[in-house]
């Protein structure tokens, strides 16, 4: 099982140091590989919405810089975990950056699920997600929002097998909440 | 002295896009109610320390903050999100005497897939203390596709009157009205017709630039 991580927090500061160790303490046992990708050190460009990465070089951004190798990452790992902070309920802009140059793992074309129509898969590796919101202070209006959006995110990421934490500096249990959710999520891997 | 509204594009496009046209109409139908309009586009702003600085205060000056954007990975695009994020960090006292509206157009036929995008707007018009009067959710975008609204006949005018609603609410500092919200959420086309019409379409652009064989290349498997 191949994991990866796109640490998307704005700095490495202690709070993130000792997540990502959880994480990897509770992936060391399960997964044969994992990757941490620290998106503050790469230069991923905004996407420019040009869709060529369907229609003109399908599958590749034509914007050549680190977007490709989060790309390259994704592509081979079973499980990916987003860490980063959790702007007005959504993801930072960080993450956004990162996650906005998928597009290019997905087909043009449409499909439905379960009543809706969304884009059909490139890729068939079946993919776990889980979703890490870090808040200064916990906000349940905040965390509900964050968690339907994660569950959304999954519908078009084509993926089953997912789940959403947020987390603040302030919870003294954060560590082993994080790994008891990621233990959950790994429990269900196909 | 006339009240100003400033109106952000968040599609980073280049050419004209679906956001771009309906805050242009938007700001015409403010103008219409007596409003200075001015339109932003989010990359241009992000672009520079000076456009930023200038775009800050715009913002300060302005009576109306208006979001128009596209919808991508559901929720908010993320030089969009870049900005909102300065604009809270910029300001701790927040802007209790600005209204904001925020108005989002999706690809897929469902608007009701805008929803979480707009939640979080009203999330950070509440971070920001903004005075939130409500979202705009519009399926089918990329049937405009930055055609102006007017080239498409009876087919868009509904959507004219729900901006020209929306202006007048606006205009008297009211919540957009939910006629204007049901206006935007009802599909253009029949959903088989819109699927059908954009699955051929994405065809026929590959057929334009050779790779009509290739359009399911894994290039990382």
């Amino acid at each position: 099982m191949h994991a990866l991580i796109l640490d998307g927090m704005d700095a490495d500061d202690s709070f993130s140091r000792s997540l990502i160790t959880s994480l990897n303490k509770v992936l060391g046992a399960s997964a044969s590989s994992t990757a941490t990708l620290s998106l503050r050190k790469l230069q991923i460009n905004w996407c420019q919405g040009c869709f060529n990465c369907w229609v003109k070089t399908p599958g590749i951004c034509c914007q050549h810089d680190d977007g490709l190798v989060v790309n390259a990452a994704e592509a081979k790992a079973d499980l990916i975990i987003f860490l980063g902070q959790v702007s007005f309920g959504g993801y930072s802009s960080h993450i956004k950056r990162a996650l906005d140059r998928t597009i290019p793992m997905i087909m043009p074309f449409f499909t439905k699920i379960d009543g809706e129509v969304h884009h059909t898969r490139r890729y068939f590796r079946r993919q776990s997600l889980l979703n890490i919101g870090i808040m200064a202070q916990p906000d349940p209006e905040s965390t509900a929002i964050f968690t339907a959006l994660m569950a959304r995110n999954a519908i078009n990421f084509h993926s089953q097998n997912y789940a959403t934490i947020t987390l603040s500096p302030t919870d003294t249990g954060a560590t082993a909440s994080l790994a008891a959710a990621l233990t959950g999520l790994l429990e269900q891997l196909p | 002295m006339k009240r100003a509204a400033l109106l952000l594009v968040g599609s980073p496009k280049k050419k004209a896009s679906t956001s771009l046209v309906l805050a242009t109409t938007l700001a015409s139908q403010l103008q219409a109610c007596g409003w200075e309009s001015q339109v932003a586009h989010v990359c241009r702003v992000l672009a520079s320390e000076p456009q930023q600085a200038q775009f800050m205060a715009d913002l300060e000056h302005c009576d109306c903050f208006i979001l128009v954007f596209p919808l991508y990975i559901d929720c908010l695009p993320a030089p969009v999100v870049s900005l909102l994020e300065q604009v809270a960090a910029c300001n701790p006292n927040g802007y209790p005497q600005k209204k904001l509206v925020a108005i989002c157009n999706c690809g897929f036929p469902e608007a009701s897939q805008i929803d979480i995008a707009l939640q979080i707007c009203r999330k950070f018009a509440q971070s920001c203390s903004f005075n939130w009067l409500g979202g705009l959710g519009l399926g089918m975008g990329g049937m405009i596709d930055g055609q102006e609204l007017g080239s498409f006949g009876r087919l868009t005018k509904p959507l004219q009157a729900a901006l020209h609603m929306t202006a007048t609410a606006i205009d008297q500092n009211q919540p957009i009205p939910q006629q204007a919200r049901n206006i935007f959420a009802k599909r253009l086309l029949p959903r088989w017709l819109y699927v059908a019409m954009g699955n051929h379409n994405w065809k026929v652009l590959a057929k334009k630039h050779q790779v009509k064989d290739r359009l399911s290349d894994q290039p990382y498997q």
